[in-house]
């Protein structure tokens, strides 16, 4: 049996609604252990996680994926005695040394008032045996490199190398958003930023056959499969978006087709969101990166939405959403060369500063509300999870 | 897919339990083709009381009239109707068939509609096995009525029994599953229905092995060759077997390599990416290399090439060897390569090798091999109705070769022959590149095209590459056309015709998935037409009516989209 232990960042802040937030991270937290039989065990604030030795690869990807939480560590459990804590501290310390540590520290905790040592003398016992056996280890109280934590419970446990979590907040408590999935870079990063911060997303594709291809279709869904490895399972709402296309290529000038086609993406979204009860829009738009997302412009696309608009990524650099996407391991998938419409329509001198009264004016003309009914009648729903096979 | 189609190439000893009976109007009821018993609607309208011929469940009715009509276009399988059948018993199976089977008393009527699986038609009583056996044995059985349809009009019923034979008529339609309409035949062909026979009964010895089995082998492959090398007009130790045209390309183009003296390479600018992309390599090895342009209408005239001579000549470049292709797989534009040979061959100085590929103008366009003076060229079989990993090189005389390994092939093309590739190769070279078949599918082809280019040219909004191409025109075969449509990405008008049922590309399948368009550049198109731009490739099996149905699916693409 090998024991985790979870330790909870942002979390610790709230204040009486803390135990909500905790009980929305084991849910979350045991939908993504499932099929791996652990256990969750939650005492005086700590996560512990115990799963069968053959399970660990498991258990540690998915604490590697969970939001919420600051970092994780695999605990050694020995016995309730003073020379059973301090062998498997000099284990820890021996651990770190060759992991080129150079400074430690113990902490200790005792919530067994039963244990004959006190935390301070748990700290010193220890801390004298690891430098005995461990010379190349040096104490370091103020700064050291690594901790070394003891905590006496039901059982005693002992750990060293911690793994940075993800941090945030527990998927799930802090509404839900729908996520505008495209296909590329940026969108996938959004939808983990919000996820990062609590929402729980559902995601919309628009897909306009013949003018993407299917193999695009089929990019979005393993997108969406990516991030649910973090968010949790992801409703992907695909709306056929052709008739809307054609409309705006037979009635719009063509510089503003870009513009007029978000205008009607985020109409539909908003329509559909608020059929779901979900209470705002996220999208990847960041300022500036392309025509279609000056301020001006993102005026214009706003102004259909009728719900908030989050935009996580609207201050970063493209290289920074990069090294983002890369990290979540979005990035591969989505610099596959499958077009998306906004690439196969845009117009070769879009317009840069769209008027927002003009961009009414012209999106009015389209006429699209039935059009867009439609489509949204025509909504195809598949559910993204993490089990997803990894092929496209 | 209905279950007759996969059932039938599942097991082919087992084939007769697997038959099914198929209603292609009744979609719905297809849907549930599993649970044993369905009701059948035949093509008359009245409900039977039939079973799917699965697992030895066979339908009996009396009476069974056949109509007119044929199927709905949109399936793959095969089915018969018939009034009586019952399991043959072991003992009663005829000594020409090869698994126990069912007895079909009387067929009223069959549908063919398989593709690239062995399945068994029953006549009066007689099993026949294969279905490519249909033209002699059921030959008036069979007429077609619209593009993609097949109608079996039924032994003894009224006649429908009219025109041609599977092979020559049957469209591909058929050959693919119904609806489909193909006109991607410069990316490949569909087979050839004898093939499969040819390919099944080919020797497996390996050529090279002195026992029996090993010269069976050796004997098939020479008499192969030599069939080949009839065709051709050229000697049979002139031909090689190959993996197929970018093999044959390379080869010949990597002997540059292992030449003593230095060798450059001058190439067209509109090659295949076999030869473009090898160029490319041989130039990083340090190959001199240079490309000659194209003039507009995609051609490249003998002026060209002397003049791209002349330069190398300038720059002190030895040119060894020249590669043309003879017809270009993306516009069809033909290359007099005749002509070029005739002007080279008069240049003073060393002997320049030249080499063309003819993977899209043999059994297409005429052309003769030894008349061209060409010293060596590639092909290859399936785009010639035969199946993959086989092509042919001519070598007018052997030249030296990167690829070491053993004998096969006087050393020129190491590694054990593909023995059956080689006879199907052969076989396709006799039906479609033999001096008749090849005059009479080029001529249908030239009128087919002609009317599909009058279409296109009615279009609005629809660009003939190039602009001034004419529906007769000898500068192209009349095979291949590539036409833009402004406003409709290439992709774009691949997947919409696909989703009407109806196969295109873009270009060459060996670059698609790239943006570029390199031929189109050479020629001068821009690049926003050739975004735009895609291939129609037609062949021996496509029908006038095929032709109208691209031209009516394009103009309502160009229309809605």
């Amino acid at each position: 049996m090998t024991t985790y232990l979870l330790k909870l960042g942002e979390l610790t802040l709230k204040g009486g609604n803390r135990s909500e937030f905790e009980q929305i991270l084991k849910r979350n937290l045991t939908t993504m252990l499932k099929g791996s039989r652990a256990v969750i065990n939650i005492t005086q604030g700590r996560f512990f996680v115990h799963c069968e030795g053959d399970k660990e690869a498991q258990v540690e990807a998915v604490l590697d994926r969970l939001i919420g939480i600051a970092g994780w560590a695999k605990a050694r459990v020995c016995e309730k005695t003073v020379e059973a804590v301090v062998e498997a501290c000099i284990t820890e310390a021996k651990a770190l040394a060759k992991a080129g540590v150079k400074t430690f520290k113990i902490e200790a905790r005792r919530a067994d008032k039963g244990f004959p040592l006190d935390s301070y003398g748990i700290m010193r016992a220890a801390g004298d045996g690891v430098c005995e056996a461990v010379p190349e280890l040096q104490v370091d109280v103020r700064n050291p490199e690594q901790i070394i934590s003891v905590e006496i419970r039901e059982r005693a446990y002992v750990y060293g190398l911690a793994h940075r979590g993800r941090r945030g907040l527990p998927v799930g408590s802090a509404g839900r958003g729908l996520l505008l999935l495209s296909g590329g870079i940026d969108s996938p990063v959004a939808g983990y930023l919000m996820a990062n911060r609590g929402m729980r997303l559902e995601a919309i594709y628009f897909h306009a056959y013949p003018y993407t291809s299917e193999e695009a279709q089929k990019k979005v869904h393993r997108l969406a499969s990516i991030i649910s490895q973090y968010a949790l399972p992801i409703r992907l709402h695909t709306i056929p978006f052709t008739q809307v296309q054609v409309r705006i290529k037979q009635r719009a000038p063509d510089q503003w087709s870009t513009v007029l086609l978000r205008m009607a993406m985020m109409d539909a979204a908003g329509r559909l969101a608020r059929r779901n009860r979900i209470h705002c829009l996220v999208t990847g738009e960041s300022l500036s990166q392309v025509a279609s997302q000056t301020v001006e412009n993102i005026q214009c696309t706003e102004s259909t939405a009728r719900l908030p608009v989050f935009r996580p990524l609207i201050g970063t650099d493209k290289e920074e959403t990069i090294r983002i996407a890369r990290e979540i391991g979005t990035y591969e998938t989505s610099i596959l060369p499958y077009e998306d419409c906004c690439v196969l329509f845009s117009p070769a001198h879009p317009i840069l500063h769209g008027n927002i009264e003009e961009a009414r004016e012209l999106y009015a003309g389209l006429e699209l509300d039935e059009i867009l009914e439609e489509a949204l009648h025509h909504e195809v729903l598949e559910k993204c999870s993490a089990e997803e096979p990894n092929t496209i | 897919m209905p279950i007759g189609a996969r059932s039938l190439s599942d097991k082919s000893d087992e084939l007769l339990d697997f038959f099914c009976i198929y209603d292609f109007r009744n979609q719905v009821e297809d849907e549930r083709i599993d649970d044993g018993v369905n009701p059948f609607i035949p093509l008359d309208g009245r409900v039977y009381n039939t079973v799917f011929f699965k697992h030895r469940q066979v339908l009996a009715n009396d009476g069974l009239a056949f109509p007119e009509a044929g199927p709905e276009v949109g399936h793959t399988g095969f089915s018969l109707v018939v009034n009586k059948a019952e399991k043959l018993k072991p003992d009663r199976v005829a000594a020409d068939l090869e698994f126990p089977g069912y007895f079909f008393d009387h067929i009223i009527g069959a549908y063919f509609f398989v593709a690239h699986s062995k399945c068994i038609i029953a006549q009066r009583g007689r099993l026949v096995k294969h279905f490519f056996y249909i033209e002699k044995t059921l030959k008036g059985l069979w007429c077609t009525t619209r593009a993609g349809q097949l109608v079996a009009a039924g032994a003894g019923q009224r006649g429908q029994a009219a025109a041609g034979t599977l092979f020559e008529r049957a469209p591909l339609g058929t050959m693919l599953g119904m609806t489909r309409t193909y006109f991607d035949w410069a990316a490949t062909t569909p087979p050839l229905p004898e093939l499969f026979e040819i390919l099944a009964q080919a020797p497996f010895g390996n050529p090279s092995s002195r026992h029996r089995e090993g010269q069976e082998g050796r004997q098939a492959l020479e008499g192969a060759r030599r069939r080949c090398a009839m065709v051709l007009g050229v000697r049979p130790e002139q031909l090689i077997f190959t993996s197929g045209g970018t093999e044959s390309n390379a080869l010949v183009l990597q002997s540059l390599l292992v030449r003593n003296s230095p060798a450059g390479l001058i190439y067209g600018a509109t090659e295949h990416p076999s030869v473009r992309e090898t160029a490319e390599q041989l130039k990083r090895l340090t190959v001199p290399v240079m490309t000659v342009q194209p003039e507009p209408d995609g051609r490249i005239p003998k002026e060209a090439v002397l003049k791209a001579l002349d330069r190398a000549k300038e720059r002190n470049m030895p040119v060894k060897m020249l590669a043309l292709m003879a017809v270009n797989n993306e516009t069809g534009a033909v290359t007099d390569i005749g002509e070029i040979v005739q002007a080279v061959r008069t240049l003073p100085g060393p002997a320049i090798h030249i080499h063309t590929d003819l993977v899209q103008s043999i059994g297409k366009v005429p052309f003769s091999l030894s008349d061209s003076g060409v010293d060596s060229a590639a092909m290859s079989a399936h785009k010639l109705g035969g199946p993959r990993g086989i092509g042919l090189l001519y070598l007018k005389r052997p030249i030296p070769v990167l690829i070491k390994g053993g004998e096969q092939e006087w050393g020129l093309r190491p590694g054990t022959e593909n023995v059956a590739g080689a006879l199907a190769f052969a076989y396709c070279l006799e039906q479609l590149a033999s001096k008749a078949p090849l005059a009479r599918h080029y001529d249908e082809a030239q009128n087919r095209m002609e009317a599909l280019i009058r279409g296109l040219k009615k279009l609005e909004k629809c660009i003939l590459i190039p602009e001034d191409r004419q529906g007769r025109d000898q500068r192209f075969s009349p095979y291949i056309v590539q036409a833009a449509f402004p406003g409709i990405p290439g992709e774009v008008m691949v997947r919409a015709l696909d989703n009407a049922g109806i196969a295109i590309s873009t270009g060459s399948a060996c670059s698609s998935g790239k943006a570029e368009r390199p031929v189109l550049k050479a020629m001068g198109i821009d690049a926003d037409t050739a975004f735009c731009s895609v291939r129609f490739s037609q062949g021996w099996a496509t029908t006038d009516q095929d032709i109208e149905q691209l031209l009516e699916a394009v103009t309502t693409i160009r229309k809605t989209l």
